[in-house]
C-alpha cells in the first residue's frame, strides 16, 4: 500500500478546517495539522515535512508568508486560500495557485493534484 | 456782409470789426432806444473794448456801465445757452438772476478797481430752462475812460464744465475700480481655497492669500523661482517636482492650464495632498503672459476618505467571503449526517438562524463583541419564558470578542438542539443549568490570560446513551470550538443527563479581518 500524500493545513477558521479535512480525507490524503497560526505552521513544516500545503493568507491578522518562505526553501509545493482574492495576495506570491473562499471540493482537489500529481 | 454801409456810418465800420454772427447782431441792432444809446455816441473806451472782444477767439464779454450791460463775442455766445441772443445788450442782473447773489460782490470789487480771477468756479445756471451745474474760469478787469474812471468790466469767461465732467467720470470710474478691487481682495482672502497670483516678469507672488500661506506653510512670499527650490513636492507616482514642473511656473512660462494633484511636504514636515489648478493671465493687448493664477485645495481628507471606503469595501468583501465559506462548511457537514433531504433543510436552516442571531448580537455591539448571558438567552429563549422555566443561567458578566461569540453561539445551538431532541428539553420536567465562572488564577499559566469555565448540565431528562457516531454538534464542540478558542471542551454523556464543560483563556486574540 502506498502511503497517502500528507497535506499541511494552515487555516484559523475551524469550520473551514473541518470541511477541508473532510474533503482531503475522503479523497485519500492525510492531513498534517491543522495549524491556526504562523508559529504552529512553521513548526509543522520543519517537524513533519509534509508533501504539500494549503495556506490561508490571513491568520487572525497575521500574514502566513513566513510559512510560505519555509515551504519554498524546503521545496514543498503549496497553494493559498483567501477571502480577499488574488488582489489580496502579496505581489511576490501571485504566481502561486490560489483558491478563493468559498470553494468547491473539486477546486481543492484540482489544486492539490496540480501541486502533487502523484495523488 | 450785405450792402455797403450808409455814408454816415462810415466811421463806425472802421472801428467795429466783423465779429461773426454776434458782431452782425451788434451792428444791425438799433441801440438808440437802449440805455447804451446809438452806436455813434459810444465813447472811445467802449468802442475799443467791444472791438477787442469781437476780435478775440477767446470767450469774452464787456459788462458796460453801472447796469453791466452785456456785449459779447461768438466764442462767448454758447455760455448763455437759450438766453442768447436776448442776452446781448441785457443787464447782467436781469440776464443772470440765478448767479447774481454770488457774483455781484465780485463785480463790486472790480468796479472799485480790483482785477479778479476765479478758477473753475462752480455755478448753477438756468440757461436752458432747467437747473444745471456749470464750471468756469473767470477773469475780470476794470475798463477805464480817459479820466481813469471805471466805466465797465471786461470779462474772459472760459467754461470748464466739460473738464469737470471728465474729472467726475474718471473719479467715478476710479471709485468703481477701487470698489471692485475691494470685492476681489475680500473674495481672495475669504475663499476657502489657497489663491496665489505670480507676476510673470519678476516671478514674485504678488498675491498670496491666508489660506495659501496655511496650505504651503510658508510666510511672506519670496521670489517665485527661488521659492520653488525650497518647496518639497512629489507627483502622485513619487517623482519629485523640478522648479519647471510646478503648475504656476508652467502656466507662467508656457501658458499651460494645469490641473493636477501634488503631494506636498510643508516646512514643518506635515504632508498634504493638494489639488493644484494654474492658468496664465494674458495682456488684453498683444496676449503676452503677464501673470499666473493658482488655486490650491487641500484634498488630504478627501483622499483618505476614499481610501478608507476602499478598505471598508475590501474588508466587507473579505468578511462576506469568509461567512460564505463557514456556511458552506456547515452545509457540507449537515449533509453528511442528514438522513433525508427534509432533515437536511431543517437542520441547515436552524444552524443558519443561530449564526444569524450571533451576527445580530455583534452588530448591536458594533462588532466589538457581546455578552455571554445574552448569547445563551437568545438561543434558549423558547425554554425560558413565562410558560416554560426549564433553563437556569448563572454567572458573572462576561464580554466576549467576535470570534468567541460566533463559535460559542454555534456550540450553544448544537447543545440546545440536542437537548430538545434527545435530552432534558425534550420533556416538560427536564431542566438545563448553565453556570460560568472565572477559574482560580492560580491554575492559569504564569502571567497568562484569565480562563473562563462554562458548565452545561442537563437534569431530569430521558436516560442518556453516548452516540454511536460523532455528529456535527459534538465535532463542532470538541474540535472546532477548541481550535477556535484555544481551550478544552468535554462532553460527558452521563445516564442522568448530558454534561458539557468548556474552558478557555479569555484574551481575545488580536481581532483581524478573518
Amino acid at each position: 500500500m502506498i502511503a497517502p500524500v500528507r497535506v499541511l493545513l494552515v487555516e484559523d477558521e475551524a469550520l473551514v478546517v473541518m470541511m477541508l479535512q473532510d474533503i482531503l480525507e475522503e479523497a485519500g490524503y492525510a492531513v498534517v495539522g491543522p495549524a491556526g497560526n504562523v508559529a504552529a505552521g512553521r513548526l509543522l513544516v520543519s517537524g513533519c515535512s509534509p508533501d504539500a500545503a494549503l495556506l490561508d493568507v490571513n491568520l487572525r491578522g497575521q500574514r502566513v508568508y513566513p510559512v510560505a518562505v519555509d515551504l519554498q526553501e524546503a521545496g514543498i509545493p503549496f497553494g493559498f486560500i483567501t477571502g480577499y482574492g488574488i488582489a489580496g495576495l502579496d505581489p511576490d506570491w501571485r504566481d502561486r495557485p490560489t483558491l478563493q473562499k468559498p470553494f468547491r471540493a473539486e477546486d481543492v482537489l484540482r489544486l492539490l493534484h496540480g501541486l502533487h500529481p502523484s495523488a | 456782409m450785405t450792402a455797403d454801409p450808409p455814408p454816415e456810418l462810415e466811421s463806425l465800420w472802421r472801428w467795429l470789426p466783423e465779429g461773426g454772427a454776434t458782431g452782425a447782431l451788434i451792428r444791425d441792432r438799433d441801440w438808440s432806444e437802449t440805455p447804451l444809446g446809438a452806436m455813434e455816441t459810444w465813447p472811445p473806451v467802449q468802442r475799443a473794448a467791444v472791438a477787442t472782444v469781437l476780435n478775440s477767439a477767446v470767450p469774452m464779454v464787456v459788462l458796460w456801465g453801472p447796469e453791466l450791460i452785456q456785449l459779447y463775442n461768438d466764442a462767448y455766445a454758447q455760455v448763455p445757452g437759450a438766453k442768447h441772443p436776448q442776452a446781448l445788450g441785457m443787464p447782467t442782473a436781469e440776464c443772470w438772476p440765478e448767479t447774481w447773489d454770488e457774483l455781484s460782490p465780485i463785480y463790486d470789487a472790480v468796479w472799485r478797481g480790483k482785477a479778479c480771477r476765479l478758477d473753475h468756479k462752480h455755478l448753477v445756471l438756468y440757461r436752458n430752462g432747467t437747473a444745471e451745474d456749470a464750471w468756469f474760469d473767470f477773469s475780470f478787469s476794470p475798463l477805464r475812460d480817459e479820466t481813469a474812471a471805471i466805466v465797465g468790466i471786461l470779462a474772459v469767461v472760459v467754461e470748464t464744465t466739460g473738464r469737470e465732467q471728465g474729472r467726475q467720470a474718471l473719479a467715478a470710474s476710479e471709485h468703481r475700480v477701487r470698489r471692485e478691487r475691494r470685492f476681489l481682495d475680500t473674495l481672495i482672502e475669504q475663499a476657502p481655497v489657497g489663491i496665489s497670483i505670480a507676476d510673470a516678469a519678476s516671478g514674485d507672488a504678488i498675491v498670496l492669500n491666508q489660506k495659501a500661506t496655511e496650505l504651503l506653510g510658508h510666510g511672506q512670499p519670496r521670489n517665485a523661482l527661488d521659492r520653488y527650490k525650497s518647496y518639497k513636492a512629489v507627483h502622485p507616482d513619487g517623482r519629485p517636482y523640478a522648479v519647471e514642473d510646478y503648475p504656476t511656473v508652467r502656466a507662467m512660462h508656457h501658458g499651460e492650464v494645469v490641473d493636477e494633484e501634488m503631494i506636498y511636504r510643508r516646512p514643518d514636515g506635515t504632508v498634504v495632498t493638494l489639488a493644484v489648478n494654474s492658468a496664465p493671465v494674458r495682456d488684453p493687448q498683444g496676449g503676452a503672459i503677464v501673470a499666473a493664477v493658482t488655486v490650491l485645495r487641500d484634498i488630504t481628507d478627501q483622499k483618505k476618505a476614499g481610501e478608507r471606503q476602499q478598505l471598508l469595501l475590501h474588508e466587507l468583501n473579505h468578511r462576506v467571503k469568509n461567512t460564505l465559506a463557514a456556511i458552506q462548511s456547515v452545509a457540507h457537514q449537515t449533509l453528511r449526517s442528514a438522513p433525508t433531504p427534509e432533515a437536511f433543510v431543517t437542520s441547515f436552516s436552524n444552524r443558519l438562524m443561530a449564526l444569524s442571531q450571533s451576527h445580530n448580537l455583534l452588530t448591536a455591539g458594533n462588532w466589538e463583541g457581546a455578552d455571554l448571558r445574552r448569547i445563551l438567552a437568545a438561543e434558549l429563549a423558547p425554554y425560558r419564558n413565562q410558560n416554560r422555566r426549564q433553563v437556569r443561567l448563572s454567572g458573572p458578566d462576561v464580554y466576549l470578542g467576535p470570534r468567541a461569540v460566533l463559535s460559542l453561539g454555534m456550540a450553544f445551538h448544537e447543545l440546545t438542539t440536542n437537548a430538545a431532541k434527545y435530552g432534558a428539553l425534550s420533556v416538560p420536567d427536564g431542566s438545563v443549568t448553565v453556570r460560568w465562572e472565572w477559574l482560580d488564577p492560580a491554575g492559569a499559566p504564569e502571567g497568562g490570560p484569565p480562563r473562563l469555565c462554562i458548565g452545561w448540565e442537563e437534569e431530569n431528562g430521558p436516560p442518556v446513551a453516548p452516540p454511536t457516531r460523532q455528529g456535527f454538534g459534538s465535532r463542532l464542540i470538541q474540535r472546532g470550538l477548541v481550535y477556535e478558542l484555544g481551550g478544552r471542551a468535554d462532553l460527558d454523556y452521563r445516564p442522568d443527563g448530558l454534561r458539557c464543560v468548556i474552558e478557555f483563556p479569555l484574551a481575545e486574540l488580536p481581532e483581524d479581518e478573518a
